[in-house]
């Protein structure tokens, strides 16, 4: 599959675990949306880093200093990462309203690399 | 053996280094005990009788793959993902020593980062090799030893100093929270002395208290987000009560006191 769709999949996960119930998880969905719509992104521009943090941090590269993707694109995936790790650690209880903010930020951040993939460059 | 000790700085290291890596066939490296003079020698020169290194004793080259390993350490520290890959290939199979120097040719400040990492470990070599044959006082040679760490990372361009940016960290964070904040600790791969050139900068900060750690973690989110776009690194955090802290309620909490870098 590859990796915007996977994107796309994660997104629809995300918003079903939030409708059922399951905050925490969703976040952690939320989180793997955006992280598979970067490494799509990412691909577009011939770049495969071998490792989570090495997309995280390419794209925030890219960000910066290309320009290709908003930079609150990159804020929202680094603020993802975080706060997954910290729902991963067992250390924080998603409340519904952080849940939901984060299903919000992965789907603009899926939307804003499908309109990067599909257009020119 | 009969001679007196060295101080540490009357040997040129520098020398003593390049002869401890030296596997030529041409001549062979030989140090003077009683000046700390370091000097090559013809392997002609001593097959004709000259005495002189009688009293001299012999440098026996170190095994190779140290100076592989150095380089082997070097590019995973590189951030540069073109001259990591580069440099990572150059480092495979034979001339791997000389296709690693080429490849620097391309990426100058690397090139004189590695220069600066590769001299100073040849150094703390060169004193090991003087302390084993009682040449140096132990007490100097750990003095002088202190002073050739590995070069400051903040200092080698293209390298992540992982533990000055979370200090930097915990400065902004000190003066958001004043005395609220107890502590701001390393944790991760970069605490373990684990980490890829990309690995996360994650921290862990201990606040006297609070009610919802989700608002702790909005109010420092601006600031991760500096700190993330100036070093080109993700840098995280996670807000923990003093409580929470001293009473390890969590593995990562386990892990934090057992392994953190205290920044702050």
């Amino acid at each position: 599959m590859e990796p915007l769709e996977r994107g796309r999949e994660e997104l629809r996960a995300a918003r079903a675990l939030l409708d059922t119930g399951f905050p925490s998880q969703a976040l952690t969905r939320a989180y793997f949306a955006g992280f598979h719509a970067a490494a799509a992104a990412l691909m577009t521009t011939g770049q495969s880093p071998p490792t989570e943090a090495g997309v995280l941090a390419a794209f925030s590269r890219q960000a910066s200093a290309n320009g290709h993707f908003a930079a609150d694109d990159a804020r929202a995936l680094r603020k993802l990462f975080e706060d997954r790790n910290d729902v991963d650690y067992a250390l924080a209880e998603a409340p519904v309203h952080e849940a939901q903010q984060a299903v919000d930020a992965a789907e603009q951040l899926v939307a804003s690399v499908s309109r990067f993939v599909s257009g020119p460059r | 053996m009969g001679w007196r000790m060295l101080e540490p700085e009357q040997v040129d290291l520098a020398d003593l280094a390049l002869a401890l890596e030296d596997h030529s066939d041409e001549h062979t490296w030989w140090f003077d005990p009683e000046t700390g003079a370091v000097e090559p020698q013809s392997v002609h020169a001593l097959e004709v009788g000259d005495d002189e290194p009688v009293r001299l004793l012999p440098i026996t080259p170190l095994p190779v793959a140290l100076g592989y390993g150095d380089m082997e350490d070097f590019v995973a520290c590189v951030r540069d993902i073109r001259a990591r890959d580069l440099l990572d290939r150059a480092i495979v199979g034979r001339g791997a020593f000389r296709r690693f120097k080429d490849t620097l040719f391309d990426f100058p400040e690397l090139r004189r980062a590695w220069f600066a990492f590769h001299d100073a470990r040849g150094e703390r070599r060169a004193i090991e090799w003087l302390v084993e044959r009682g040449l140096v006082d132990a007490r100097a040679a750990e003095q002088a030893m202190a002073s050739r760490g590995d070069p400051d990372p903040a200092e080698m361009p293209g390298l992540l100093d992982a533990q000055g940016l979370a200090r930097r960290v915990a400065a902004d964070l000190r003066r958001m929270y004043r005395k609220r904040l107890r502590a701001v600790l390393l944790v991760g791969p970069w605490a373990r002395g684990e980490a890829q050139p990309e690995s996360a900068v994650e921290l862990v900060v201990v606040l006297d208290r609070f009610t919802d750690r989700w608002s702790e973690k909005r109010r420092m989110e601006r600031v991760m987000w500096r700190h993330s776009m100036r070093n080109d690194a993700v840098v995280t955090e996670i807000p923990v009560t003093a409580i929470e802290f001293e009473h390890a309620v969590t593995p990562l909490l386990s892990r934090a006191v057992a392994e953190g870098v205290r920044v702050a």
